[in-house]
């Protein structure tokens, strides 16, 4: 376990491109695997048991099942989330609240749905429904969104907040995506945090980003800037962070980059810790 | 939640995603500039997917790849459900009725199709069995078997 950190510690998205760095990164405390990277009826990939024989604990998260769809989310998906957590020994299940088709058309990303009393009910029952086929525990995961529904009738933390509220569901709190989210629409980060229900933290994720024409757009093929760090630290000043972990999906750096971009992860909770204790 | 409510989202959703893949003009009440950002934003997104699934055709595409796959893109507004393995299989076989298809790409194909079955799901799986055969012009040839204990076996005639 790290210091500042709760159970799961600190973690990576594992990526067969990032499989050996992972493998020779000592101290990582979980992994967080891409259930759509994986074979629905074949085993685990070898180097994630390894892992997992190794201690190193497992987080399954999808980016599929279009929970803030108009549709509830599909039987299959939820049974392919479902074994893979049992493969992998998960003590947790993670999604979006986006949604990703509509119309029978597939959109290829993570889109916002309307933050209305309407689109909330119908994604609390998705979600509800969702938790009722998974075997584990679910954590919910804000997105950033590069466009805004014109029907909103509530800001994104409170949405969020009645949401996790409603269906007793978990926390995985993005904070690339609030900086994002922020940068792009005006929010106020700390605000945001302020109003989350944070002993619902589950885990945390944070990835790279750029800005492009006044835009901030979460690449995950970048490294993690400042203001996401600044973030975490601040979150970690407010709770106990359960896990952290890094996203990377693009453009692999060197092993040396990535354990940097680790270490300024842990070294940002560490400091927020500090002065949650002391403070 | 009534039905109403969901074919009242559906709607809305099916809206903005069809102007966000370039299919409707007519989206009201949002912002365009940042309708424009966003679909600019999946539109890239969908390019480096196939890019990084797609290693090999990406590379012997060279300085064609960005006018074939804007190509692709025109003729496939929407990504299928199972990812860019699956986007860059359909790019692969148009380019290849075509006659545009790099013997590169060609073989990544084919190693692509030797251990994949897409499944109507939108999952892949990987084949246990399975064989392909590939010919070029001028002269090239490569055959290639899968099955179990004995994992992938490539002939490749130049070798």
């Amino acid at each position: 376990m790290s210091e500042g950190l709760g159970a799961l510690g600190l973690g990576i998205g594992w990526r067969p491109e990032l499989a050996m760095a992972i493998e020779r990164r000592l101290g990582l405390g979980f992994v967080e695997l891409t259930a759509e990277n994986h074979d629905p009826d074949g085993p685990l990939a070898e180097p994630v048991r390894q892992l997992i024989g190794r201690g190193v604990k497992v987080v399954v998260h999808g980016v599929s099942l279009s929970l803030g769809g108009a549709d509830p989310p599909k039987p299959d998906r939820l049974a392919a989330l479902s074994r893979l957590a049992g493969q992998s020994k998960a003590a947790l299940v993670s999604e979006h609240v986006a949604f990703v088709r509509a119309g029978g058309v597939e959109a290829g990303h993570l889109l916002p749905v309307p933050r209305t009393s309407e689109s909330l009910q119908i994604l609390v029952e998705n979600v509800l429904a969702a938790r009722g086929a998974l075997p584990v525990p679910l954590a919910l995961e804000n997105i950033a969104a590069l466009v805004e529904w014109p029907e909103g009738e509530m800001g994104e933390a409170e949405f969020l907040t009645e949401l996790l509220e409603r269906t007793d569901s978990l926390l995985l709190l993005d904070v690339s995506n609030v900086h994002a989210n922020a940068r792009n629409h005006g929010l106020d980060p700390l605000e945001y945090l302020d109003t989350l229900p944070l002993h619902r933290l589950a885990y945390v994720h944070v990835g790279g980003g750029v800005e492009r024409e006044g835009v901030y757009h979460d690449t995950h093929a970048h490294a993690v800037d400042r203001a996401s760090l600044a973030l975490l630290e601040a979150l970690a000043a407010r709770v106990q962070i359960p896990g952290v972990m890094l996203e990377r999906d693009d453009d692999f750096p060197p092993a040396d980059e990535l354990a940097a971009e680790l270490d300024a992860i842990r070294e940002a909770v560490v400091v927020g810790a500090a002065r949650r204790h002391d403070p | 939640m009534t039905e109403g409510g969901r074919a009242r989202l559906a709607r809305r959703q099916a809206e903005l995603l069809s102007a966000l893949l370039g299919q409707n003009s007519d989206l009201s009440g949002f912002n365009a500039r940042q309708v424009r950002t966003a679909a600019a934003s999946l539109q890239g997104k969908r390019v480096r997917a196939i890019v990084r699934a797609w290693p090999r055709l990406a590379a012997a595409l060279g300085p064609d790849f960005g006018c074939e796959v804007g190509r692709h893109l025109d003729e496939h507004p929407s990504p299928p459900a199972d990812g860019a393995l699956s986007d860059g299989q359909a790019f692969a076989r148009g380019l290849a009725a075509r006659a545009c298809l790099p013997w590169e790409g060609r073989l990544e194909l084919l190693a692509v199709e030797l251990r994949w079955r897409f499944g109507e799901d939108g999952r892949r799986r990987q084949r246990r069995f399975g064989a392909r055969l590939a010919v070029g012009r001028p002269f090239r040839l490569a055959v290639a078997v899968r099955a179990p204990g004995v994992g992938e076996r490539w002939l490749r005639l130049p070798p």
